[in-house]
């Protein structure tokens, strides 16, 4: 076998083959078991790589963790499938793709959790201070979208008395992305905790609620730090999204069906120390099945906190 | 006389899930072009499995089916924007990846030794580079080097682990 193979393989796993070389794989793929059963292998090693990796991280997380019953002031919030399959040591939640049941557990761990402040977080004032798409500065919330309600469709809020109201964008429309979105800007220069730690993460927390309980819902988080201050960061915001000094997390979560109610999600984000401004995103996207008409789905409690190890305190 | 155990639904679809779960995401990534896309799929599934789950005797083939057509609908979609392998090939990927899963559950335990044999540096680099929200750019420029040289050096250590995994089990099977 030609040990170019091996190459061209992994080239194709990490996406960096050109078409005209992945056609030549192709080819040879249908003509040779022995390669076949090569690239076999590779995915199974990159499965079981990823694999390794996800319950290092895990068991990583509990060793740093401090006796329970310690420090509670410095609590995080955690999916349960990677800390769970670490403590246990099987197999389940290893191969982690991310979907989030919406359980989640807290425990104390070794790291501070601070609170930053999110421009009306449970959506009671929000009405009057709402722009379409990306706000252009701190302290109001976008939308493409949205309305802020009260209780209503047998919805309650999770706190206070309006949430979220997140509105169905038509199939119809011309547009490219139909999750329906809000936005909100932090501006993170003076935040007094961050003191120098590199390894400071932002924890960006929403709670949904969807109008269909017997589908299921995905949702969607996103955080995106840049190095520009606010009023430079929203200026043709899209168009930074490729550049240096851009970072950005998304992760989608889907809620079962069947699972009326409200349900929290929270992603997390490394902060880059350089990083000025945080812009967060909420959606609900619609169904990947067109012939099901999208639904209303609400959010509220929004919450956004500064998780900062505790040996990088002063 | 005793019953064996009765487990309510939710209970038997998690072992379950968690029994086959690891062969499951290895069928799908042989279908696959990229991890990320293996584990948006593998989101999927879990879904519709959990949404559909109602006999446990015929799980594993019936999860395999979810998969491969979960699977083969994502890349109908990703065939419009770059190429992708044609049906014809998936398919007969997908057939030799089922039937390959004892081999491949061999290979996942020999890893672990062959993953302590590697250098430390290189273990680490590895691990990192697998590591979810890790970015290769970003772990280039830690490293010093260029993405395209970190690239090379994480072939070479694959690579490495792969002639590692087969030459372990090659041993075994000559025992």
């Amino acid at each position: 076998m030609n040990h170019d193979w091996h190459d061209l393989i992994q080239r194709y796993i990490a996406g960096t083959l050109p078409d005209d070389e992945a056609l030549a794989l192709q080819n040879a793929l249908k003509s040779d078991p022995d390669l076949r059963a090569l690239y076999l292998d590779y995915m199974n090693l990159d499965v079981a790589l990823g694999s390794h990796a996800e319950s290092r991280s895990a068991v990583n997380e509990i060793l740093a963790s401090p006796m329970a019953g310690e420090a509670t002031r410095t609590t995080r919030w955690l999916s349960w499938r990677p800390l769970t399959a670490a403590a246990a040591g099987i197999v389940f939640g290893m191969f982690c793709t991310s979907v989030v049941f919406g359980f989640v557990a807290q425990r104390a761990g070794a790291l501070k959790q601070v609170p930053l402040r999110v421009f009306d977080p449970g959506m009671e004032h929000a009405e009057a201070i709402m722009e379409h798409g990306v706000p252009d500065g701190v302290g109001r919330w976008g939308a493409d979208s949205a309305k802020v309600v009260a209780a209503e469709n047998g919805v309650q809020p999770v706190e206070g008395q309006r949430m979220m109201r997140l509105e169905p964008i038509p199939r119809e429309k011309n547009v490219k992305n139909l999750a329906s979105r809000v936005y909100q800007v932090l501006d993170l220069r003076s935040l007094p905790e961050r003191g120098a730690s590199s390894d400071a993460e932002v924890q960006i927390t929403g709670s949904f609620c969807p109008t269909k309980s017997k589908v299921s819902s995905r949702y969607l988080i996103r955080a995106i730090a840049l190095e520009e201050p606010p009023e430079q960061a929203t200026t043709e915001f899209w168009s930074k999204m490729e550049s240096d000094g851009v970072v950005s997390e998304s992760q989608r979560f889907d809620a079962l069906p069947g699972h009326p109610g409200w349900q929290t999600f929270s992603l997390k984000l490394r902060l880059p120390p350089e990083s000025k401004t945080l812009v967060f995103i909420f959606g609900a996207v619609p169904p990947e099945d067109t012939s099901m008409q999208p639904f209303v789905h609400y959010l509220d409690d929004v919450r956004v906190s500064l998780l900062i190890p505790e040996t990088a305190l002063p | 006389m005793s019953q064996p155990p009765e487990y309510p639904p939710h209970d038997q679809f998690l072992r379950l899930y968690a029994e086959h779960e690891v062969a499951l995401h290895t069928f799908v990534r042989s279908m696959l072009p990229t991890r990320e896309e293996a584990s948006e799929v593998m989101q999927e599934v879990i879904v519709i499995l959990w949404q559909k789950f109602s006999r446990v005797d015929d799980f594993r083939p019936w999860a395999f089916g979810v998969a491969r057509m979960a699977a083969l609908r994502h890349l109908e979609r990703r065939r419009r924007d770059r190429h992708v392998f044609d049906s014809e090939l998936v398919h007969q990927l997908a057939d030799e990846s089922a039937a390959m899963s004892e081999r491949h559950s061999d290979q996942r335990e020999a890893l672990e030794s062959c993953l302590q044999k590697l250098p430390a540096t290189q273990r680490e680099l590895v691990l990192t580079a697998y590591t979810k929200g890790t970015r290769m750019d970003d772990l280039a420029s830690r490293r010093g080097q260029t993405p395209m040289s970190l690239y090379k050096l994480l072939h070479r250590i694959r690579q490495a682990l792969l002639e590692c995994v087969r030459r372990t089990l090659a041993q075994e099977q000559t025992i």
